[in-house]
């Protein structure tokens, strides 16, 4: 059966013969599923190619049903209402879980044959890493507990003690070929030679994955979380989180730094690596912060960030919770007097914000 | 005819009888049915409306555009105007992009079943008596379970040297490296935790690794400081460019 691409059908021919079949398949569909479950159905379908709307079970019985569904309240109406956008979503949802739940499966089955393996004295065959050898730790784990579960029933069943069919196998100098094998640099990882275990096993599990491939799955991980928070922040508490940086009025750019650089010298050991991570990224905010900028929020920037700077400038020293609750309260005092005009602001730039809801989405596609 | 195994069988155009199988044949039926409507919008880019009563008197309803839409013109006879307007176009793409995406998760979808399939066909063809040890807890005898136990039990032991000595390893280069993204997220975190400055806080909270956790803090912040976020809504959505540079 060959697969049909999901997009619309180039040549019209073609078109108007794949709609007239699908119609009718369809029409079929409906037809059974009103006959097995003893329901009412009805569909409706226009089509560029018939100018009158095609509809089953006939235009009386269309109709019939129609009135029907439309004398229902409109919150039962439209509870169970789909049009294609969502009915795509809701597939596309249910089919990353699966796949999910199915890799998962696959890994699952992979380190157990490799536990195996390791139990038989294979272990040097196998090129693993980190993530590999954790996963082996939680299989053996799981694996003893289920074996401890079985020697509990058999003691309390009392059944016979049979000696075991065949001697177990000796691992002999596996620790040496083990260790040989492990002496290898994760960097320079390469996979062995094939033998013929490997050859009958095209599923082998071979870990040759560096671990800068590792950090970069990572990164790739804490991306996706990140695109995940940003409709439900959008939707529920019209907050963003790369609002605090537009706070930033450039004059302070330097106490800023220089304030996070004593709080790093204070705790903790400086890391070259997030200082310079930090700088670019904060130089980007800040040219887009520029840009961004008009008269009017830069004034009301800098009347809102200056007294909390000098609060934060104050305490650098000593770190006291009451001072700064009391700064806090400062805070509080001093924003009743933009509140309104912001609650205003915020009203009318409502609907912008929802349309900007579907763009990281769009961008997540791409 | 009877049958030893319960696949694929033809069954009576009638109505059943048995209430479960009913409810499971109308929920089965009729997404396959919001499936195909769904299909023929994408191929032959047709209008179709689909409205199904549950045996329990629901309606679920499936529409391109919309089932109302479609409803008013056919009750109302309204005419239907061609217009193609710009949220159209907008839905088009959507739908097309939506129907792309769907396309890859199952083509992954599919790769590891066969990935499962090859799998569990393998083991069963190198299954093999002389190798007890493979075999599935509930089928070893005492004297057999008590040998596998002590020898996972050293597996054990080995692997979590192992372990540790890999881990030891990945300190030092972890270290040493200058491209890493992984350590920032690590130490952004520390810092995080040890930091107890209101303003730094936020600060810290817009690096890009530490998002998930600059999210939590948000939720802290004071009231007076979300109303003056909501302020700068407009001058995000005038550039959305901004939101690119991030991703």
């Amino acid at each position: 059966m060959k697969k049909v691409k999901l997009s619309l059908i180039a040549n019209e021919r073609s078109r108007k013969t794949s709609f007239i079949k699908r119609k009718d398949g369809i029409f079929k569909k409906l037809h059974e599923l009103s006959t097995l479950c003893g329901v009412q159905a009805c569909a409706l379908i226009y089509s560029p190619f018939i100018p009158v709307p095609e509809s089953w079970p006939s235009r009386e019985g269309a109709k019939k049903v129609a009135s029907r569904f439309l004398e229902m309240p409109p919150t039962a109406r439209t509870k169970k209402m789909m049009d294609q956008e969502t009915y795509l979503m809701e597939r596309i949802t249910k089919a990353k879980e699966q796949l999910k739940n199915l890799a998962a499966e696959n890994r699952e089955l992979q380190v157990r044959r490799f536990m195996f393996d390791c139990v038989e004295g294979k272990m040097s065959q196998y090129h693993y890493d980190a993530k590999d050898l954790q996963d082996l730790q939680s299989c053996i784990n799981l694996y003893l507990d289920q074996l401890n579960g079985r020697i509990e029933s058999i003691k309390e069943n009392g059944e016979s003690l049979l000696s075991s069919v065949s001697p177990f196998p000796t691992r002999i100098g596996v620790d040496e070929i083990g260790d040989e094998s492990f002496s290898d640099s994760p960097i320079h990882a390469t996979t062995g030679v094939v033998d013929t275990l490997n050859a009958t096993n095209p599923h082998v599990l071979t870990g040759d994955m560096t671990p800068f491939l590792d950090a970069d799955a990572t990164a790739v991980t804490a991306s996706s979380r990140f695109f995940d928070h940003i409709p439900y922040e959008n939707m529920n508490m019209s907050q963003n989180l790369h609002e605090p940086f537009q706070h930033l009025v450039p004059t302070n750019v330097c106490d800023f730094f220089q304030n996070q650089n004593m709080n790093q010298v204070q705790y903790q050991a400086p890391n070259n690596l997030f200082n310079q991570i930090q700088r670019e990224f904060y130089n980007i905010n800040l040219n887009l912060n520029l840009n961004l900028n008009s008269n009017q929020y830069l004034n009301q920037q800098q009347s809102f960030m200056n007294p909390m700077v000098e609060q934060h400038m104050n305490h650098v020293g000593g770190r006291e919770s009451i001072p700064f609750v009391d700064g806090n309260c400062y805070n509080y005092h001093q924003l009743p007097s933009n509140q309104l005009p912001a609650v205003d602001h915020a009203s009318t730039s409502y609907m912008p914000s929802t349309t900007g809801v579907y763009d990281p989405y769009i961008n997540n596609n791409l | 005819m009877a049958r030893k195994n319960l696949g694929r069988r033809k069954i009576e155009l009638v109505k059943m009888t048995n209430e479960s199988n009913l409810q499971v044949t109308f929920s089965k039926r009729r997404s396959g049915l919001f499936k195909k409507g769904s299909e023929l919008c994408t191929l032959c880019d047709a209008e179709i409306a689909i409205i199904v009563f549950s045996p329990s008197g629901k309606a679920y309803s499936f529409g391109h555009p919309n089932v109302n839409k479609l409803l008013d013109h056919s009750l109302g006879r309204v005419i239907r105007h061609n217009n193609t307007n710009f949220a159209e176009s907008r839905t088009k793409l959507r739908i097309q992009m939506l129907n792309e995406s769907l396309t890859e998760v199952m083509a992954e979808k599919e790769k590891e079943q066969e990935t499962k399939q090859s799998i569990v066909q393998n083991e069963r063809e190198n299954k093999d008596a002389e190798k007890w040890w493979r075999n599935s807890p509930t089928e070893l005898n005492l004297a057999q379970s008590t040998s596998m136990k002590c020898d996972l039990e050293a597996l054990k032991k080995e692997v979590d040297e192992k372990v540790a000595q890999l881990h030891h390893r990945n300190l030092n280069f972890y270290v040493g490296s200058s491209s890493n993204v992984a350590a920032p997220a690590a130490v952004s975190g520390g810092n995080i935790s040890t930091n107890h400055g209101f303003f730094d806080q936020n600060g810290n909270s817009t690096s890009a690794p530490t998002l998930p956790f600059g999210f939590n803090v948000m939720n802290r912040t004071p009231a007076g400081y979300n109303s003056y976020q909501l302020q700068n809504q407009e001058v995000k959505q005038v550039h959305p460019q901004y939101w690119a540079r991030y991703y």
